[in-house]
């Protein structure tokens, strides 16, 4: 089996065009470059995260939320707030970051 | 080398999403996989492009190049080539589906869908009657329209993959992140449906059934295991 990379240069040969990325195969980009590209593609401020989704009733969401508006503050802002005060429970460190303020 | 080919007249029924995820799933069987994109809105170069250097190769070629794009393919090494076209594209359909070795139909259980199948079926008469499987995608978790469509589909002749994808967000946070399911959510629903759907690709191409172990950078597979 032949690498990638000529695999690459000879479809480019045929007269294919290949994404800029994959050009650059044969001389193999840094890997911050391609973090970079794939952080353009999602909203700032969820760059470097991931989601955490969490299921509860209506009721919930709606008292959160209202509370969120109440205090003036996000609501990724409360749910961390709230998700350090288990972590400090449980003696672990205080790693969600907090929001500024709406 | 073994050529799967994704035709569907109508758009947004994850013709491009189904092929980079199994080319992804390919490569985690050794495969030395390139997918071909005809579509002239380059969904899978966009991937490409977000993807960096991982494998598989992505290619766009223009229609009247395809033969020419296979050849060096083959005569490189490659094992699988994937062929993504874009809805309402005759010329790309027809070539796609010429020198396809299966041709997978994406469908998405609605009416708008099947009312553009006959002419997609008519199009990969014309091209040869390859083989052909219809496969049931972005198949909404209740209900039972899948079902009604797989009979339907069955009744018109036409064989149906008996895997279906769902409809499942994790397909679009992969694009987005330049990665397969089973890359992106090894463990999830998604990337569990595709490898199924690849294993039953496999036994209609005769391709590796066995899984290799991963490298530590986690895409280039090296390592074939029982």
């Amino acid at each position: 089996m032949k690498k990638a990379g000529a695999l690459a240069s000879a479809l480019r040969s045929s007269g294919a065009t290949l994404p800029a990325a994959a050009a650059e195969c044969v001389a193999s980009p840094p890997k911050a470059e391609e973090a970079a590209t794939t952080a353009k593609t999602l909203q700032p401020s969820r760059r470097e995260t991931k989601a955490i989704t969490v299921h509860f009733p209506e009721e919930v969401r709606r008292q959160l939320k209202a509370l969120a508006g109440e205090q003036g503050r996000h609501v990724d802002d409360m749910v961390a707030e709230a998700l350090n005060l288990l972590f400090v429970k449980y003696r672990r460190a205080e790693v969600a970051p907090r929001k500024v303020t709406k | 080398m073994k050529i799967l080919s994704f035709v569907c007249q109508k758009g947004g029924t994850s013709k491009t999403t189904t092929a980079i995820n199994l080319a992804v799933e390919a490569l985690s069987y050794g495969l030395e996989v390139v997918v071909i994109d005809l579509d002239p809105q380059v969904s899978a170069c966009d991937w490409k492009d977000i993807r960096g250097d991982a494998s598989p190769v992505v290619a766009a070629t223009p229609v009247p190049h395809l033969e020419r794009t296979l050849k060096a393919a083959e005569e490189n090494g490659a094992e699988l080539v994937i062929i993504d076209t874009a809805g309402r594209t005759n010329d790309a359909a027809s070539a796609a589906a010429r020198v396809a070795d299966l041709i997978f139909v994406p469908v998405q259980p609605s009416l708008i869908d099947l009312k553009t199948v006959g002419a997609t079926l008519e199009i990969i008469r014309l091209a040869g009657a390859k083989p052909t499987r219809a496969l049931l995608a972005r198949v909404k978790a209740t209900g039972s329209r899948h079902e009604d469509t797989t009979a339907w589909l069955e009744a018109q002749g036409v064989e149906v993959c008996p895997i279906t994808l769902g409809e499942r967000v994790t397909y679009q946070d992969a694009y987005a992140q330049g990665l397969g399911v089973s890359e992106a959510e090894p463990s999830g629903k998604a990337a569990r449906e595709i490898q199924e759907v690849y294993k039953y690709i496999s036994m209609l191409l005769g391709l590796p059934t066995t899984r290799i172990v991963n490298n530590e950078e986690g895409r280039s597979p090296r390592k074939r295991v029982a």
